[in-house]
């Protein structure tokens, strides 16, 4: 079951990043959706399932929207696994932290790879970039796991439920 | 009045011969009061006694026919939503002969140019890259490096290959560089992508001799000197010239719209060189 539901929301993504997103861009800014589903994982399930996610979803970009391999499959993976550390302390159930994280999480992100792509410059447009692309992302971002983070919350929850009930039989 | 109750008829057929002759008098005399007075108290009974009637009638024959009615309003309504149905259709049909009249008229600027038309399947959500997807590969006769025109001019070149679909390098990814010249005065320069300007669909012109003489407005088309982009295609238009320290920063609207697209033409080959 619950590979099922990781395998749907895999598909889910991939469609929905990279079919509808582009139409909902506002004022030049596109948010990332593979971002979104990578904090709700740490959130709800653990680093490996974070980072396995964060790693396969960065691979298909690769594939598809780069001429580099393993690019965006890094980046995701190490943001999935840096930002699941914070929620030893903290529980699902608020749904603020998801915002928080995904806010930061998308900074980290955008600086990681721009450095990574442009090299040194990259700082000549530091602060153009900054405000003009990676805060309005990660603004468009939080707005983004403020409707999917409850969706997915519950739908794990089903999905754990689910599986409680098979292990006690 | 005690006379009047002991000769009750005799008072009533004398009464009736006043009236009367009172009638034949307003006859003779044309006075018409009696005639008017009982119009004053009948007609109106008349007339709603009419409307009545007929408003019942109206009710009986509707109450007769309300299950022809019925069956009529269903099929007026199926006739309706049949109508907007096909109105729906015929503006699809519409918006798609536009679309395709467009890459036809883009067919025919290049007449040159052996062309294949490709449509754009996928486009990456704000990355590095701006590489978009289409749905022709090597199964259409796709090669690396063939040109890649939309709208109206030059939109990138093909990355990479696969059976069914093809990777296409906008031409506002930092990494693709065209070798362009002003088509007013000749001068020789080059077009990349730019950070700053590659969301909005812009890029610069660089390596443009200092002194050249450039207006906003001048048209830039491909150089003879690339050896993947042939000669004379449109690239776009200089949007604006900033002047930053001495130093020019040439912006470039592109032909191609890379926000809006949806139809890509590809140059298979140069007619010219194939003969």
């Amino acid at each position: 079951m619950r590979w099922l539901f990781n395998l749907v929301l895999f598909v889910f993504s991939f469609g929905f990043n990279f079919g509808l997103l582009d139409k909902l861009e506002l004022n030049y800014v596109k948010a990332d959706f593979f971002l979104v589903i990578i904090i709700c994982l740490d959130v709800l399930r653990n680093e490996t399932e974070s980072i396995l996610f964060g790693f396969f979803l960065g691979l298909t970009r690769d594939i598809f929207f780069s001429d580099k391999i393993c690019f965006y499959a890094a980046i995701y993976a190490v943001t999935g696994y840096l930002f699941c550390k914070p929620f030893k302390y903290f529980y699902r159930e608020n749904f603020f932290i998801p915002m928080i994280l995904v806010f930061f999480a998308t900074i980290f992100f955008e600086i990681t790879g721009s450095v990574f792509y442009y090299g040194f410059s990259f700082y000549k447009y530091l602060f153009y970039v900054l405000n003009r692309i990676i805060f309005p992302k990660a603004i468009y971002n939080v707005v983004l796991i403020l409707f999917f983070y409850p969706i997915l919350y519950y739908i794990n929850k089903k999905v754990e439920t689910f599986e409680n009930k098979f292990i006690k039989r | 009045m005690k006379f009047l109750k002991r000769r009750k008829k005799l008072a009533l057929i004398i009464f009736i011969i006043c009236f009367c002759c009172l009638i034949f008098l307003d006859r003779v005399l044309e006075l018409n009061f009696f005639a008017d007075s009982l119009g004053f108290i009948f007609l109106p009974v008349e007339k709603f006694c009419i409307a009545t009637f007929n408003w019942s009638q109206k009710k009986i024959i509707f109450l007769n026919n309300i299950f022809e009615i019925e069956n009529e309003n269903i099929r007026l309504k199926e006739e309706a939503e049949k109508n907007n149905f096909e109105r729906q259709k015929y503006k699809i049909l519409e918006q798609e002969n536009q679309k395709l009249n467009a890459l036809l008229e883009m067919k025919s600027k290049f007449n040159d140019y052996d062309l294949v038309g490709a449509n754009v399947i996928a486009k990456d959500s704000g990355g590095w890259f701006d590489i978009f997807l289409i749905d022709k590969g090597l199964n259409d006769g796709i090669k690396n490096n063939m040109v890649v025109l939309a709208k109206n001019g030059l939109a990138g070149k093909i990355i990479d290959c696969q059976k069914n679909f093809s990777k296409v390098l906008s031409l506002i990814d930092e990494k693709n560089s065209v070798s362009i010249k002003n088509s007013r005065t000749d001068d020789l320069g080059f077009v990349k992508g730019n950070l700053k300007f590659k969301n909005q669909g812009l890029c610069l012109v660089e390596f443009l001799d200092e002194n050249a003489d450039l207006i906003e407005g001048d048209e830039i088309v491909t150089s003879h000197l690339s050896e993947i982009y042939p000669k004379g295609l449109l690239v776009g238009q200089i949007k604006k010239i900033n002047l930053d320290n001495n130093e020019r920063e040439i912006i470039l609207e592109p032909a191609s719209d890379f926000k809006n697209i949806e139809h890509v033409l590809i140059i298979k080959q140069q007619k010219n060189l194939e003969e």
